[in-house]
């Protein structure tokens, strides 16, 4: 080993001294901390001892509330707290004292309590409950509440005193807290200085080496491949050094082998630049070969101008889209090539069996069949055997009337088209004069056939899909919701619906809709944010279908709008369909149904009220006999109430859903009637008098007089509600013209003319009667005109706004001589 | 003795909470609408009001929420007692600063309780 120690081994015992005087430190810590949790601990008992006495205080009180509570409402549910209590404070009491038992003074406070309590239940609270339940005299109220204060003296007591000694026991702690503060202050300075001294002594030793090191690997780097470093001393430092001197050494003896290997590559070089001329050469060849190639093509020149022709026929067939028009073509061609003068054109129509007339050349269409079949003479056998028919006059018969103009036809040619297997028609063509068509002329027939075969299949196929995109058409349009496909061209399908409602969201006309600013639209709409954020969504174009709602807020319209990717058959995404539906009727009907719940429910349950509340008083209370038929008196009242709204509602709904009320009809004297309504409704209201003036006359009339009594209840109970301030009610009868009438007149608060037409309505209720709060439901008016026009009679009424309402209706009258009857009871 | 004031515009329902609360020892007002109410509260301060929300004149809700907006009011007690029941009801009653919300029908026993939990059980004794 040399003089000097290698640096590992000075690192370690550097490192040691360190250890050794931290854990001196620490030691110190620790012990000062144990010293302190000891008081804390103290501390902490104190607040438990507090925190029981107010348990056990807090249980007292619900012996109190709890007896108190019973005796008040006899209830036996207000007696749980105070049995709850009774049972836990012998136990809490008991915990009390034994948390204080390191301090007999404070013992001896607790022991007391737990007597006071005890003392408490037995001759007071007891006795209490148990005189209650007996219905005895208890005893008085003053008595609990001065024990219960001199119970609540003791606790304040006690709890004083636990609150001192809490204070000593937290100061105690709080001076142990300090110290353990200043020994952790002393470890954290000498620790800080012990570790700067360590910095210092790595710095000297390690860091002036390595920087030399460093120093010649960067002149290594930048190309000074003589750079090296001065060794000194034998530690790890000294060897850095050596191996980075014996790395400059190997650089320097690479880099000569490269300087060879480069002189190769040139060589190489030179080499590759002979052949690249040897190709240019073999190119020129070449091209003197395609020169001779292309003699040779213009000698086919011939063959191609015959093409030509055939070529021509089919730019010509596909100059036409329309069926009719190729057929035209096709017979112009073929009697071209065949010299004819005349001829039809028979195809396979897409509409029924047989093939179809689609165009003439020279002859009246009327003399020829719109429809011929395989048995159809030559034409006919030349689509069953599917070859060319040919004939002279002689045979060809069967033609003669086919044939128009003066020049009779010599020679007859049938040309079946042909597409694959499929018979697609015939070209019969008719010539006046020579014989045969040679074979050459045949060849070309053929030939053009063929092709006016697939011409026309293409046609069929078109007009086909044309047909089901007019019947798809029709049906979208026939739909009441619209219907939209859309991809990123713009819209691709609009039904008609789709069209109108689209005008009606954006408020511009359907050409115009794409490249719209949404926020103008979204401005349009009562929810422009929720508006903006569907359109973002189906923008996305997601996978899933969107659904929203957009309402109008000018017009208040609604529509419901739901857009789903769409599908092709091979699963490619063609766009987005979106269905737009008007729900505006929809949800108009849903918001008078819920106005029609939310109002049937609160007229049902006020009375409900009022029968609930005062039944269960008689059940809890027994009270004394008057007041009891008192209570049974607003009970039945309100129970007739409840009934009468219910049989009104359940009417209305019946005519709602049969369209007419039943009607028990027969001969019926309207005076008995409204006079013993009247007296029943005289007696309800103190304020008002009621007039009844009736004719000598019987006023008779066929009717169901539960019903007619219905309308003349309603038009009194009004006549009275809508005069709170009381005065005359007066009530006529009158017969003339064959029609008998009663009217009810009140002076009340009328009604303002601008409500008047909907007095009828159901459930309408007037400005006045909701603030003031005149009950009703509205249903009364409703039901008596349905009353009354079941009965083919009339109602209506008069009324000026703070002067009060004529409310009348009139029936058609009949003949009382023989048997008239009073209504009954 | 703690007050309270009862606001319905049918006696039968003011009688009912009347005799309802016979057992407390309560200091009884009585308002028959909305604008007696609200006169009646300013000048007895009571420490509970039930309100009916339907009442001629002033409706229970505004009544309640002019109670709220008086800082002399800030400790006063305010109970709906209403047929309305839809859950909206509820929602703007609370909004108007109702401390809680009966729907008729309703049990006197309940009636006694809301009492107590508003209150404080010793309002019984």
């Amino acid at each position: 080993m040399n003089v000097r120690s290698s640096l590992t081994t000075r690192m370690v015992m550097l490192g040691a001294g360190l250890a050794v005087i931290v854990g001196l430190a620490i030691g110190a810590m620790l012990f000062t901390i144990a010293d302190m949790r000891h008081s804390a601990r103290m501390a902490r008992h104190s607040a438990q001892v507090l925190a029981a006495a107010n348990l056990a205080e807090k249980e007292v009180l619900d012996l109190e509330t709890g007896a108190r509570g019973f005796a008040l409402t006899r209830e036996e549910r207000f007696l749980d707290p105070w049995r709850a209590a009774r049972t836990s404070l012998p136990r809490q009491t008991a915990r009390l004292s034994a948390l204080v038992s390191d301090s007999p003074a404070q013992e001896a406070v607790a022991q007391q309590i737990a007597n006071a309590i005890r003392s408490y239940v037995d001759d007071y609270s007891l006795p209490l409950v148990t005189a209650v339940r007996r219905q005895d005299n208890p005893p008085p109220a003053a008595a609990g509440k001065r024990r219960i204060d001199a119970i609540r003296a003791q606790f304040a007591r006690f709890d004083a005193t636990e609150q001192r000694l809490a204070d000593t026991r937290g100061a105690a702690s709080d001076d142990s807290a300090a110290r353990a503060m200043t020994v952790g202050v002393i470890v954290l300075v000498a620790g800080v200085a012990l570790l700067l001294a360590l910095g210092a002594y790595l710095g000297r030793a390690v860091a002036t080496p390595v920087k030399r090191v460093a120093e010649a690997a960067d002149r290594l780097a930048a190309g000074d491949l003589g750079a090296r470093v001065p060794v000194r001393g034998r530690d790890e430092l000294a060897r850095l050094a050596d191996s980075f001197n014996a790395m400059g050494d190997a650089l320097q003896e690479q880099r000569d082998e490269l300087d060879s290997q480069n002189a190769e590559l040139e060589h190489q070089t030179a080499e590759l630049e002979d052949q690249q001329q040897q190709l240019s050469s073999a190119n020129d060849e070449l091209r003197a070969q395609r020169d001779e190639l292309e003699h040779i093509t213009a000698s086919l020149a011939d063959e191609t101008e015959r093409q030509r022709v055939f070529n021509d026929f089919a730019d010509a067939l596909a100059a036409y889209a329309a069926l009719e028009d190729r057929a035209r073509t096709t017979l112009r061609a073929l009697a071209e090539t065949a010299e004819a003068q005349v001829g039809a054109l028979y195809a396979a129509g897409d509409v029924g069996g047989g093939f179809e007339l689609l165009a003439t050349l020279g002859l009246e269409r009327d003399g020829l069949a719109a429809r011929i079949g395989p048995d159809s003479g030559l034409a006919g056998r030349a689509l069953a055997e599917r070859t060319f028919v040919q004939a002279g006059h002689d045979e060809a018969t069967l033609n003669v009337r086919s044939v128009g103009g003066e020049t009779a036809v010599r020679h007859e040619i049938h040309v079946p088209l042909l597409y694959g297997d499929r018979t697609m028609g015939v070209v019969s063509l008719g010539r006046t004069t020579g014989g045969m068509v040679d074979k050459r002329t045949c060849e070309r027939l053929d030939h053009l056939a063929d092709q006016a075969a697939v011409s026309l299949s293409n046609a069929f196929v078109t007009k086909r899909a044309q047909r089901l995109r007019d019947i798809n058409r029709a049906v979208l349009d026939t739909v009441r919701d619209g219907i939209l496909l859309t991809n990123e061209d713009g819209v691709v399908l609009a039904n008609a619906p789709a069209r109108r409602m689209v005008e009606d969201i954006l408020g511009v006309p359907f050409e115009e809709a794409t490249g719209l600013d949404p926020t103008q639209v979204a401005a349009r709409t009562t929810d422009a944010e929720g508006y903006l954020k569907a359109n973002e969504a189906i923008a996305a174009d997601p996978d899933e279908p969107t659904f929203d709602e957009v309402e109008l807020a000018e017009s208040g319209r609604v529509f419901e709008r739901y857009t789903a990717p769409v599908r092709g058959a091979d699963g490619d995404r063609i766009g987005r369909a979106t269905v737009i539906r008007d729900v505006t009727a929809e949800r108009e009907a849903e918001r008078l149904k819920n106005d029609l719940m939310a109002t049937v429910s609160h007229e049902l349950r006020t009375p409900l009220a009022s029968i609930v509340g005062f039944t269960e008083l008689l059940l809890l209370r027994d009270p004394e006999p008057d007041v009891r038929a008192s209570h049974l008196k607003t009970v039945h009242a309100e129970a007739r109430r409840l009934s009468e709204l219910i049989d009104d509602f359940l009417d209305l709904q019946r005519i709602a859903e049969r369209g007419r009320l039943p009607l028990e009809r027969r001969r019926v004297d309207l005076r008995p009637l409204v006079s013993d309504q009247a007296r029943v409704f005289a007696a309800q209201s103190r304020a008002h008098s009621l007039e009844v003036r009736m004719p000598e006359e019987a006023l008779v009339t066929e009717a169901d007089p539960s019903r007619l009594k219905q309308v003349l209840a309603n038009l009194l109970s009004n006549a009275i509600k809508y005069s709170p301030e009381g005065g005359e009610i007066a009530v006529e009868g009158w017969l003339r013209d064959g029609v008998v009438g009663v009217a009810v007149r009140d002076p009340g608060l009328g009604i303002p003319s601008a409500q008047q037409p909907r007095v009828f309505e159901r459930f309408y209720r007037t400005q006045v009667a909701t603030e003031r709060a005149i009950g009703g439901t509205g249903l009364g008016l409703a039901l008596s005109r349905e009353i009354v026009e079941a009965h083919d009679g009339t109602i209506g009424f008069e009324s000026v706004e703070g002067q009060g309402s004529r409310f009348w209706f009139e029936l058609p009258a009949v003949d009382g001589s023989n048997g008239s009857n009073g209504g009954s009871g | 003795m703690q007050k309270v004031l009862i606001a319905d515009d049918q006696a039968n329902m003011r009688q009912l909470v009347r005799l309802t609360l016979e057992t407390g020892h309560f200091e009884i007002f009585e308002a028959p609408d909305g604008d007696a109410a609200l006169e009646v509260a300013r000048r007895e301060h009571p420490d509970l009001v039930f309100l009916d929300w339907t009442m001629p004149g002033t409706p229970g809700v505004e009544v309640c929420r002019a109670l709220r907006e008086d800082p002399r009011f800030d400790g006063m007690r305010i109970v709906m007692l209403t047929a309305r029941s839809q859950p909206d009801d509820r929602v703007t009653a609370q909004k108007m600063g109702a401390d809680d919300y009966i729907t008729k029908p309703f049990s006197p026993i309940e009636l006694l309780e809301k009492v107590r939990d508003v209150l404080g059980p010793e309002a019984l004794l």
